[in-house]
């Protein structure tokens, strides 16, 4: 511990002897180290713990990340708490660093959990059965039920097939992991094969299990 | 726009009607209109799909995205669709768009009184309000111009009419261009809406004047069903079996009064 010798007892948070400019410079000092310490983020009612209970936190906080300006880091505000974060550019230099490649957002999922999740992204409601055709492999239900664990999808309602097998759609939870709004964010299937990462989808679209549209109609 | 007015008054003993038809009548258009929106999504759900989606759907099921546009069109034939106070909260919901960009123009829509414009020009220049939100809010917008033409109008339930005959290029024209191309999609709606309504009071009188030998337990409540429901599955009832509630459907097909809606030979869907 690097403190300086100071008399014990409870921490002064008032600092009523400093002059205004001082104590400002000791509480953004002050938070800005519990925020350092902290591995996990750091609601307002702990910081008010080392700071006046005249201190505005948000303005101390502000005054703080106006110092980082030029750092690869931040004060990144995470449902209504605070942590310290790097910069979103700098990832890529830190997954090299840890010698992980690649870049998805989703690295606990597998790759295969990450293919069948972006079937039923754009698919759903499908079936396993469909999924399976799609990847050209057995979809299992463990797989399935991995990715209903993580809350990414849900149960749709069941296919008119033999079996009437349950469908599978996204959740919400979908969107927030992946910082969607809404599944028109998903990158345009379109666009992905003009640009050559994805070969022409034609085939799949022929291959989906749908009756003849003729039969909606009334007359 | 004249015509169009002389189409929508023409509607109007229908849209007011309390005729059990009616609900049938909004649920048939909500499909359309459903699958209208959609295809403009480049989504492929058809009326088919869109139909198994809403009738094999499950409470506790979540009914996917195409499944919530149709819950919301569905929705808009109810009175419910006119309480603007839930708009902001309902709406964004049915078309999964975020909650936040469109709240305020829907509160905004909400509390608009007709005053003294006609009522296409009304409901159309708040659809393209909400269109100036994004190429997404498309349903929404059509959604809300029908509402809006219902409250105008004096309707206690809307009636799904303007997604289904509005073209792809509409959305590009702004002022009186959009309006004209509104008014003119609101008289061929309207022109549509009225003989499907003629066709499907037909259909129910022949049902409910059918002389069933023999009614089984359920079928009086089935019938009732089929008289506001656009699509039955052939199941257990209160009272009667799987079965039961099959063969009657099967009688009913062959007596040409319901039909089957899907041509499947399994998971079959009847309706008038």
């Amino acid at each position: 511990m690097t403190m300086s010798p100071k008399p014990a007892g409870p921490l002064d948070t008032e600092l009523a002897d400093l002059p205004q400019a001082l104590r400002w410079k000791e509480w953004m000092a002050r938070v800005e180290a519990v925020l350092f310490a902290a591995s996990e983020p750091v609601g307002r009612e702990v910081l008010a713990r080392v700071v006046g209970r005249e201190c505005a936190l948000d303005l101390l906080i502000e005054d703080i990340s106006a110092e980082l300006a030029g750092r690869p880091y931040e004060i990144a505000r995470i449902a209504g708490c605070w942590q310290f974060r790097t910069r979103p550019h700098h990832s890529a230099a830190i997954r090299a660093a840890r010698g992980e490649g690649d870049a998805s957002p989703t690295r606990d999922l597998t790759q295969t959990e990450a293919l069948v999740l972006t079937i039923i992204a754009y698919m759903q409601p499908v079936t396993r059965s469909t999924i399976s055709r799609l990847t050209g492999r057995e979809v299992s239900r463990d797989l399935i039920a991995r990715l209903h664990r993580q809350a990414l999808i849900a149960r749709g309602p069941r296919s008119p097939e033999p079996g009437a097998p349950y469908t599978y759609v996204t959740t919400p939870g979908f969107l927030v992991q992946f910082g969607l709004e809404t599944l028109r964010d998903l990158p345009d299937l379109e666009a992905l094969e003009d640009a050559g990462l994805l070969k022409p989808a034609a085939d799949i679209a022929l291959d989906l299990p749908i009756a003849d549209e003729d039969d909606g109609q009334f007359g | 726009m004249f015509s169009a007015g002389a189409a929508l008054a023409v509607l109007d003993p229908m849209a007011r009607s309390d005729d059990p038809v009616g609900i049938l009548w909004r649920k048939r258009l909500a499909l359309s209109s459903a699958a209208v929106i959609s295809q403009l999504e480049g989504r492929r759900e058809g009326e088919a799909q869109l139909r198994d989606v809403f009738a094999l759907h499950r409470p506790g099921d979540d009914p996917g995205p195409a499944g919530r546009m149709l819950i919301g069109w569905r929705a808009l034939g109810e009175a419910r669709a006119l309480i603007s106070a839930d708009w902001p909260a309902r709406l964004p919901g049915f078309f999964d768009l975020p909650p936040e960009p469109s709240a305020e123009v829907l509160r905004d829509l909400g509390a608009r009184f007709v005053g003294r414009s006609p009522p296409l020009r009304f409901a159309a220049e708040a659809a393209r309000e909400v269109l100036a939100l994004g190429q997404i809010y498309r349903g929404l917008a059509l959604w809300l111009a029908d509402a809006l033409l219902a409250r105008a109008l004096g309707w206690d339930r809307p009636v799904p009419l303007l997604a289904l005959h509005l073209p792809r290029a509409a959305f590009r024209l702004e002022g009186e261009a959009w309006i004209a191309a509104c008014a003119s999609a609101w008289g061929r709606g309207a022109v549509a809406a009225f003989d499907l309504h003629i066709d499907l009071t037909r259909r129910a009188d022949a049902l409910r004047a059918a002389h069933l030998r023999r009614p089984g337990k359920d079928t009086a409540s089935i019938i009732t069903g089929l008289l506001i429901e656009d699509a039955l599955a052939a199941q257990a009832g209160a009272e009667a079996s799987d079965r039961a509630a099959r063969r009657l459907f099967d009688r009913l097909t062959s007596l040409g009064l319901v039909r089957e809606l899907t041509g499947r030979p399994t998971f079959r869907l009847y309706g008038l």
